[in-house]
């Protein structure tokens, strides 16, 4: 049976499964054989994969255009950026972005208050298109 | 030309500036027809 010696700098494997052994040593302190310890914290690379990001990145690199979103561009819709989705704001060149390079956004009118928006799964964004800034003014 | 008459602050997503209130908004008076006759008279807007 192996016995197991308390320090307070050593990592505990048998009580917390390594986590806070991990927690506290640095990836660069792992030695060879050693399994690389994931930060808690995800780096900046892996947060620009995330689906709810602001920073958006293609990833298909045969873009499809969806129906709707195709006929605004090939009318030189007017796209503004005053773009809000949840809780970030998005820049004109990242919606269409976004738009251009990722499957499955579905674009429509609100007819209730009279603004764009576009939404794919859990994702919604509200912009400003040519219609309704022409309402507004 | 409009203002944010939405937020994160509401918890709810949604447009931030609409241009008519919607149903499930709580006050109806935020949206640039609403607000934008009476507030850009009163107030020095930029």
């Amino acid at each position: 049976m192996k016995k197991l010696i308390a320090h307070p700098l050593a990592s505990f494997p048998a009580i917390d499964g390594g986590l806070l052994g991990a927690a506290r040593r640095r990836p660069q302190q792992t030695g060879a054989g050693r399994a690389p310890v994931r930060p808690l914290v995800p780096t900046v690379a892996a947060q620009k994969h995330q689906p709810g990001s602001a920073i958006f990145r293609s990833r298909n690199p045969r873009p499809v255009f969806p129906r709707s979103w195709n006929a605004h561009v090939q009318r030189g819709d007017l796209i503004l950026p005053f773009f809000s989705c949840t809780n970030f704001d998005l820049g004109k060149k990242q919606i269409c972005r976004m738009q251009r390079d990722q499957t499955g956004w579905t674009v429509r009118w609100s007819g209730e208050q009279q603004v764009a928006f576009t939404y794919r799964a859990y994702q919604w964004v509200g912009y400003e298109n040519a219609k309704s800034i022409t309402l507004k003014v | 030309m409009s203002y944010d008459y939405h937020g994160t602050w509401e918890g709810r997503t949604g447009h931030v500036s609409p241009l008519y209130p919607a149903t499930i908004d709580s006050d109806k008076a935020l949206n640039v027809v609403s607000v934008a006759p009476e507030k850009f008279c009163s107030v020095k807007s930029p």
